[in-house]
């Protein structure tokens, strides 16, 4: 008996039907028989996954060597379609951007320091970009069906079922990572952060197949313990411009965000890899707006009244 | 002071200087700060795929709101002649929220799940909240027009008279949920992170609210005229809020401008240029207001005024709504939006 008859693609072990769409809206036992390794996680990554602490990613970016692993390895796991494959002009960068069907993006940034009219060596900066799962989500907040949810893996997942399409997620979103796609399902989409591998002890897809650990997944508290230990060493040797982005309530996680659940050591200013440097969470303009719509409209409610009014 | 008039050479690219955020004159090339580093000037931020549903609906459901209001005000303020201002306001209203509901289904990836914006309440989304206030608002509009068919079916059946007086109050209280539908759309753009919507985070509620009520006072006083005898009366007070409101709402175009600054770009010189300028400040602020300057008031030229104000209204909506997805394209606005 082969595998695919032990176990169709599209039946349970426990002999449940899958429903269409994403495999982890079923009961997934964490250590069902699909599970080849029981909490492989802890093998691959070093860490168990457990539920009711938040797990996240360090991306250093100076360990990065731009090979694209992970881009490939999200796909896959996801069962995402190549898409616009195309040469863009844009350095090794043919991806250009995160989408519905793209949730890790690898950047390229070419620099060429000019000093005294001379070119100096020239450096190359990698960055594999993906969603940010921020302590306060744009996107869920913004989310007006409840699609978008917070897990109990700290992450920021949509609900494929529950989601209508509205596309009001993706302007609210900072970093410019959710997307809908018109063309395909008609929802909104971006990374799990691996819901599904997390639910069945295994470490997030991306993570494991990154050759030089510049992906680390973990606990929160972990990451950000071993982050400041890599700025510091980095700074140690000279690098000054090395700093982590998406702390707590500081770069890349101002104005209300408070923090990145998946963060990054960059080595530039964030714009250079297209992040803001002072996000702002878009939730806190919902009260100014609106107080100052309600004081207008009393006004013009006032001003039409007494128009009405008049003896002409 | 005296080191900018410097760098910038003349008076004109000053100006440019305080509209554009910066100044593009070529002899002071040299001497610009080389533009703020970006990817390869890719966009930062996604913008939404809205079609022209959306702005279409930010101009039928804002109409509606105003509309509601003025039937509101002229049925409890007004005077006997008022009577067909009353009946067309309450008349647009609901046509405005049945016209606006396919356009918001339509516009859905997933059409068939639109109910679920009713799934859950959520303060924190301006579409979950607008949701809310657009169902409210719908049965109000629904309700004043129930007391108007019941006060023509009074003369017929008088029992039913003895329904309209609480009816009629109970729609009074409509005008809080209209007033929420009218501005709800400006907070809606402004909470996110478009740098031309967000930028104006404290006036794009009051703008699309004062839009929305001089739309509702323009169509209502054009219906008015067109079901009833001719009231001069009528006609003059109606116009006179009509030119209030868009008194107010010129104001907050101007203030808008000095917030915004560089980020008002795309009304300046992007695609959608051209119809702000013509048709939102133009034909709906500018025109209307110089033709009661000039003392063309009263009968053929108030009519003239309100449909040059529909035509703003419905002019600000799509070019506001469009010139922000250019906005979101710009990777500079952005990135000078979240400067720390």
């Amino acid at each position: 008996m082969t595998a695919h008859e032990a176990f169709p693609r599209d039946q349970h072990p426990s002999g449940e039907q899958y429903t269409a769409g994403y495999p982890f809206y079923d009961s997934f036992e964490p250590a069902s028989p699909h599970t080849l390794i029981d909490r492989e996680s802890e093998l691959t990554s070093g860490f168990r996954v457990d539920p009711g602490q938040p797990y996240g990613f360090f991306t250093d970016t100076t360990l990065c060597i731009g090979c694209k692993a992970c881009e490939v390895a999200c796909k896959q796991w996801n069962s995402l379609p190549a898409d616009n494959v195309d040469f863009l002009g844009t350095s090794y960068d043919n991806t250009r951007s995160l989408g519905a069907t793209t949730w890790r993006h690898v950047k390229f940034v070419e620099q060429t320091p000019v000093a005294d009219g001379e070119n100096g060596d020239p450096r190359w900066l990698f960055l594999s970009d993906i969603c940010k799962h921020c302590e306060n989500a744009g996107c869920l907040e913004a989310c007006p069906t409840g699609a978008i949810t917070r897990t109990e893996f700290g992450t920021v997942v949509i609900q494929q079922d529950i989601c209508n399409g509205c596309q009001y997620c993706v302007p609210a979103c900072p970093y410019g990572v959710i997307t809908s796609d018109k063309e395909g399902g008609g929802t909104a989409h971006k990374c799990t952060l691996c819901y599904d591998r997390l639910k069945g002890g295994l470490e997030p897809a991306c993570a494991k197949a990154c050759p030089t650990d510049s992906i680390q997944f973990g606990p929160l508290e972990e990451l950000r313990a071993r982050a400041q230990t890599r700025v510091e060493a980095l700074r140690q040797r000279g690098f000054s411009e090395a700093r982590l982005y998406g702390d707590p309530d500081g770069l890349g996680a101002t104005h209300g965000v408070q923090s990145l659940h998946s963060f990054f050591l960059l080595m530039d200013q964030p714009n250079v890899y297209g992040l803001p440097s002072a996000p702002k969470l878009p939730s806190r303009n919902i009260v100014p707006g609106l107080v100052a719509s309600f004081a207008t409209g009393a006004f013009l409610v006032g001003a039409t009244a007494l128009a009405l009014l008049g003896r002409k | 002071m005296k080191e900018a008039l410097e760098r910038t050479g003349n008076r004109a690219s000053l100006t440019a200087e305080y509209t554009l955020g910066h100044a593009p004159s070529l002899q002071h090339r040299d001497r610009e700060p080389p533009p703020d580093p970006s990817y390869f000037g890719l966009p930062a931020i996604k913008k939404p795929d809205w079609t022209w549903f959306v702005p279409a609906y930010f101009f039928v459901g804002g109409t509606a709101s105003g509309a509601y209001i003025t039937a509101a005000l002229a049925d409890i303020l007004g005077r006997r002649t008022d009577r067909p201002y009353v009946a067309a306001g309450r008349f647009i209203a609901l046509l405005g929220v049945l016209a606006s509901l396919p356009l918001l289904v339509a516009d859905l990836g997933r059409p068939e799940r639109f109910l679920n914006m009713l799934r859950v309440f959520k303060p924190r989304s301006m579409m979950s909240t607008g949701s809310w206030a657009l169902t409210a608002f719908g049965g109000f509009a629904g309700l004043a027009v129930g007391v108007e068919l019941l006060r023509a079916l009074g003369n017929r059946w008088p029992v039913l008279r003895a329904l309209v007086w609480p009816l009629r109050v109970l729609s009074w209280f409509g005008v809080l949920p209209a007033m929420y539908v009218g501005s709800y759309t400006g907070v809606l753009l402004s909470a996110t992170n478009v740098p031309l919507w967000a930028g104006n985070r404290f006036l794009m509620g009051p703008l699309f609210f004062s839009s929305a009520m001089s739309c509702g006072l323009a169509a209502t006083s054009l219906v008015a005229r067109l079901i009833g005898p001719r009231s001069p009366s009528g006609e003059r007070r109606f116009a006179l809020a009509e030119q209030r409101v868009l008194t107010t709402e010129l104001a907050i175009t101007a203030a808008s401008a000095l917030t915004l600054r560089g980020l008002a770009r795309p009304l300046l010189i992007g695609r959608w240029s051209r119809l702000y300028q013509l048709g939102s400040l133009g034909a709906g602020l500018l025109v209307p207001l110089l033709l009661e300057r000039l003392g063309r008031r009263g009968g053929f030229w108030s009519a003239v005024s309100s449909v040059l104000a529909l035509i703003g209204g419905a002019s600000t909506r799509f070019a506001v709504t469009e010139a922000g997805k250019e906005s979101a394209d710009d990777p500079h606005a952005y990135f000078s939006y979240t400067r720390p």
